[in-house]
């Protein structure tokens, strides 16, 4: 379901599908191009060394769990009007999957978080809310020619430079594409804890993320769309509110995305190189604070120990598969 | 004959989400969120603020055996 691969302590990464066996990562999705371009020191932590924390947040939880459910929610609304049982179905899996089932007894254990708004509840009542506020969606997911929603859609795209006669690419996975009033545009869901307030939507522009969405949607795929949707949802502790927005760009905008993109890969490159990947002091409080600030904090020669103990090697892979089908 | 339906709290504390049936979704779990949804939307489309959702609390049969301690840390 994700692209963490767990790696024991004191055991190497294994070999990833996205790297050479140098350690050069050669494809690229939003998570690892961020990273990239937040700080070089986090891109080596969290995606080069793969140290992430132990436990997953609940946000990201959450978001998962909400992305298999509504994914689920646009295969079946492909195949004809939504009904109750497909509303069933979601929610079953998704109560499931945020639980653990002992492997060898088969006990499974609910999902408990302790966090006000991301639990089990909010996220059955967000799953609910969710079909019934977009039940009769004007936005329709297209239908590929093989019969499938056009969900949960895989792309890479070669973003126009090489090393050692291999091209860099650029991958990721569209929430789905669809038509809305009369046009084709890519949608993204994003959920969160504040208000959706033109602030909140203004994040998405200019975005490695969105703006990469964009670019993939109009090059990998023959409809050409007029930008991404945002559908967004503010998750309070006892209600779910719902909005859209749409984030389109230009082609000079796209263009100067690619270029951007293919600059901060040669960054990447050079770092591994040069066996040095710098501090970025400015982005330490931002985005929440720095998952490796207290690491940085420390002094160099007992950095690695406190990342050993602190954090778990996993292993983050933009070429592995995911969604329904992985 | 009816098979009794569980309540909101077991179902959400301690039951598997594979044994709870097509029914206590349709008669316990949907209505108890739709219910919710209904409440804001009335009460917003007022003007007021949304009121306040009691949590679904464990049952009162919940164990400690029940309880996942593996992260418990003292």
């Amino acid at each position: 379901m994700t692209r963490l691969i767990d790696t024991p302590p004191g055991q190497p990464l294994p070999q990833r599908k996205a790297f050479t066996s140098d350690g050069l990562q050669m494809a690229f999705d939003s998570v690892s191009l961020g990273a990239a371009k937040r700080c070089p020191r986090y891109y080596m932590y969290s995606i080069v060394l793969g140290y992430q924390p132990k436990d997953m947040s609940p946000h990201l939880h959450y978001g998962i769990l909400f992305h298999g459910a509504t994914e689920r929610l646009d295969h079946a609304r492909v195949k004809g009007p939504l009904q109750d049982s497909d509303l069933i179905a979601a929610c079953r899996w998704a109560m499931e999957a945020a639980g653990t089932r002992d492997p060898e007894t088969g006990v499974f254990r609910p999902w408990r978080s302790a966090h006000e708004k991301k639990n089990l509840e909010s996220l059955i009542r967000a799953i609910v809310w969710y079909y019934d506020e977009y039940i009769n969606d004007t936005y329709k997911v297209l239908q590929l020619a093989n019969g499938r929603a056009a969900v949960e859609l895989s792309f890479r795209f070669p973003v126009g430079m090489q090393h050692a006669g291999e091209d860099y690419l650029y991958c990721g996975h569209l929430d789905s594409l669809g038509e809305y009033g009369g046009s084709v545009y890519g949608l993204d869901r994003k959920s969160t804890g504040g208000a959706l307030t033109q602030m909140f939507f203004a994040q998405f522009s200019p975005s490695v993320q969105i703006t990469g969405y964009n670019l993939a949607s109009r090059l990998v795929y023959s409809v050409p769309s007029s930008g991404m949707i945002i559908d967004a949802m503010q998750v309070g502790a006892g209600f779910v509110r719902f909005g859209r927005d749409i984030v389109p760009h230009t082609e000079a905008q796209l263009s100067e995305w690619l270029t951007g993109a293919m600059y901060t890969i040669q960054q990447t490159q050079r770092w591994l190189e040069q066996s040095y990947w710098p501090m970025n002091e400015m982005a330490c409080t931002m985005y929440g604070g720095c998952t490796y600030q207290g690491i940085c904090r420390k002094d160099p020669s007992v950095r690695e120990r406190f990342l050993e103990a602190d954090f778990v090697r996993r292993g983050w892979d933009p070429l592995e598969p995911r969604g329904i089908d992985a | 004959m009816t098979q009794t339906l569980r309540d909101i709290s077991t179902l959400f504390f301690s039951t598997d989400p594979l044994e709870i049936t097509d029914e206590e979704f349709e008669q316990v779990i949907l209505p108890h969120f739709r219910a919710q949804r209904a409440k804001m939307l009335t009460t917003e489309a007022t003007g007021a603020r949304a009121p306040a959702t009691k949590r679904i609390s464990a049952p009162a049969t919940l164990q400690l055996k029940d309880l996942d301690l593996t992260k418990l840390k003292l």
